[in-house]
């Protein structure tokens, strides 16, 4: 349980700085930031569950830092916030992209590790 | 670097809570959609949406609670893991129910919590005009 909170302070953290770091440079109102988080978390998670790892490091990084990274109560926010702004179109484009490109990137996440550790 | 504490402690508090909620063992007809996930993100989209629309003294503690505990709290890479293991087993019906009920319930649900935010707001701005009426009648009576 430590290496979950240990896990999810690092993942939260991360989530802070780079959601910072890009809402700076994007100046749009799609929200860049938890788009790109979220998808880079969904690849980065079908890696790790590829590799099989013990239960210990899966718990560290699976369920700890790369569960925290990611964010589901942000992103619906986010959804709400732009079908309020009257904005239906990004909100679409935004809610059904990002679950779209989540679940691609994590099958092909898995599947690149997969076609390496066969090599 | 006070932010950075708040988040820090947030997330490590967001994350080993949803780690509980997830090995609760619970018995359901539908065995193949996790809903404890379900729960976890449905509650986390609400509370989320409340907290970010109420009004709030501490700018630094609200960002560590919402951003902190509830953006640790809740998570999307499971969902897209949860979502392709229902794939992979074939179950594509539960996929596609489990993916609708997270968007459609989440997306509720924070505009739930916003309604219910303004609602509160309403209400606290109105205690305060009451509070200064009094105060400005008892002023009158002196």
């Amino acid at each position: 349980m430590i290496l979950v909170g240990i896990g999810g302070m690092f993942g939260g953290l991360c989530r802070f700085q780079l959601g910072k770091i890009i809402s700076q440079k994007s100046k749009t109102v799609f929200p860049t930031g938890t788009f790109i988080i979220n998808i880079t978390g969904a690849i980065l998670l079908g890696m790790l569950t590829s590799i099989d790892v013990k239960n210990r490091t899966y718990l560290l990084f699976g369920d700890g830092l790369l569960g925290a990274y990611t964010t589901f109560s942000t992103f619906m926010y986010e959804g709400i916030n732009l079908f309020q702004r009257n904005k239906e179109r990004n909100a679409l484009v935004y809610i059904l992209s990002t679950l779209f490109l989540g679940i691609i990137g994590y099958l092909s996440g898995y599947e690149i590790v997969q076609l390496l550790i066969l090599h | 670097m006070r932010k950075y504490i708040y988040i820090g402690c947030g997330s490590f508090m967001g994350a080993v809570l949803r780690y509980l909620i997830k090995n609760i063992q619970i018995q359901n007809n539908y065995e193949s959609i996790p809903f404890n996930t379900l729960f976890i993100n449905v509650l986390g989209a609400f509370l989320m949406a409340f907290l970010l629309m109420i009004v709030f003294e501490d700018a630094t503690l609200r960002l560590g609670i919402t951003t902190g505990i509830l953006g640790a709290f809740t998570t999307f890479s499971t969902l897209c893991k949860e979502i392709c293991s229902l794939m992979k087993d074939g179950d594509y019906y539960s996929a596609v129910l489990y993916m609708t009920a997270s968007i459609l319930l989440g997306l509720g649900a924070a505009y739930v919590g916003m309604l219910l935010a303004h609602e509160v707001n309403l209400k606290l701005l109105n205690k305060k005009e009451e509070i200064e009426n009094i105060i400005e009648q008892e002023g009158d009576v002196d």
